[in-house]
């Protein structure tokens, strides 16, 4: 059984090559593949600023906090960024353990990170 | 109106629990019946009691007082009184008093008594499960750890990081474990207690791995963090997970043993 992960996408007003993707769901090993190929798939199209809101996010696992990284750097070689708002605690905790928190951009709220582009 | 009815016994079960049993109305008259039962249990030194609420059709305001200052006088002996098989009214009462809040509300004797076992008498429990080396198996048998942790009263946070190292363990085995012994699979063992939850998980090893498994113990050191590195994380958040964390893989297979605190 793979864990569940959708991804519901929303334009930002006046930033044509921008997206919210707001993650649905548990991202671990069995549906990276899947995220990979949609996020990349956006980033190929031309979006390249990408704010990932995780407010409805439970899990993440260390196979999904890489391909994060992955699309950061992605990202940043296209010329965009990849930034992340809505971070439950325990999705947090688990960046930063890995130390990943001074790698990835992440918000608090999503005014502030739509601001930020 | 007719006096409450006041029975004294020891759970069937578990013989260090009473249980006193009330039937009929808990008005202002049933105080001092109530009062001298409960003085009398503590004296006799029966520190952990359940009150059998189950033939109580009401409750008032000043009962409840008199149950939350005989809560208090067991508490101080390292005891506890807990509400067993309320009936709606008795229940509404209690939540209109937030004495929900402060009284744990069991659906009949016999949880109540199990609870009592599991906080206070040490209580452990095993449960073995194994699953094919595939990682679509992984979800659920995380999934099943966590609600074992949460039902045992675990709190989200402790649920949550027990959930990522059985993902991030099991997922390993998969990767790392012998594809031709899919049959035979993953084993996993939960030894759970109120106190910590020590997981061994095992696998058949690949003999074309084994020396790469016993150099996996470096990664355990620091975390890699480099945006490079999109793998390999695993082992070191388990790490830091994890209270003990225990590799020992040899021809035969690799078993992965790992304790985890209960924090409160």
């Amino acid at each position: 059984m793979l864990s569940q992960i959708e991804l519901q996408y929303e334009d930002i007003k006046d930033k044509s090559n921008a997206k919210i993707i707001r993650f649905v769901g548990d991202l671990d090993a069995t549906n990276v593949e899947k995220v990979v190929e949609k996020v990349f798939s956006l980033l190929n199209s031309g979006i390249v600023n990408i704010v990932a809101d995780f407010e409805r996010l439970r899990y993440v696992n260390s196979t999904g906090l890489g391909i994060l990284l992955h699309f950061s750097k992605s990202a940043k070689e296209k010329g965009g960024c990849f930034k992340i708002v809505n971070v439950n605690e325990n999705v947090y905790e688990i960046i930063e353990i890995i130390g990943a928190t001074t790698l990835l951009e992440i918000y608090d709220e999503l005014d502030e990170v739509i601001n930020s582009l | 109106m007719e006096p409450l009815q006041i029975d004294v016994s020891k759970s069937i079960n578990f013989p260090k629990v009473t249980v006193i049993s009330f039937a009929g109305k808990m008005g202002f008259s049933s105080i001092k019946p109530i009062s001298s039962t409960f003085e009398k249990e503590i004296n006799d030194d029966n520190k952990f009691i359940v009150a059998d609420m189950s033939k109580v059709a009401s409750i008032s305001s000043p009962v409840i007082g008199e149950l939350m200052g005989c809560r208090t006088s067991l508490l101080a002996k390292e005891g506890d009184l807990v509400l067993a098989g309320c009936k709606m009214d008795v229940l509404e009462t209690l939540n209109a008093l937030d004495a929900d809040k402060i009284f744990k509300i069991f659906i009949d004797v016999r949880s109540a008594s199990n609870y009592y076992y599991w906080e206070f008498h040490g209580q452990r429990e095993n449960i073995d499960l194994s699953f094919p080396s595939d990682l679509s198996f992984v979800p659920p048998v995380r999934a099943f750890i966590r609600r074992i942790a949460k039902q045992k009263r675990y709190n989200n946070k402790d649920a949550f990081r027990i959930e990522t190292i059985v993902d991030e363990i099991c997922n390993n085995a998969v990767e790392h474990g012998a594809n031709e012994e899919k049959d035979e699979g993953i084993g996993v063992r939960v030894t759970i207690d109120r106190d910590k939850i020590e997981l061994s998980i095992s696998n058949k090893t690949d003999p074309g791995k084994v020396e790469a498994l016993k150099k996996m113990s470096k990664y355990l050191t620091k975390p890699k963090t480099s945006l490079k590195e999109t793998r390999g994380h695993g082992l070191a958040l388990v790490k830091m997970l994890a209270n003990d964390f225990q590799i020992d893989s040899s021809e035969s297979g690799t078993c992965v043993k790992i304790t985890k605190l209960r924090e409160e």
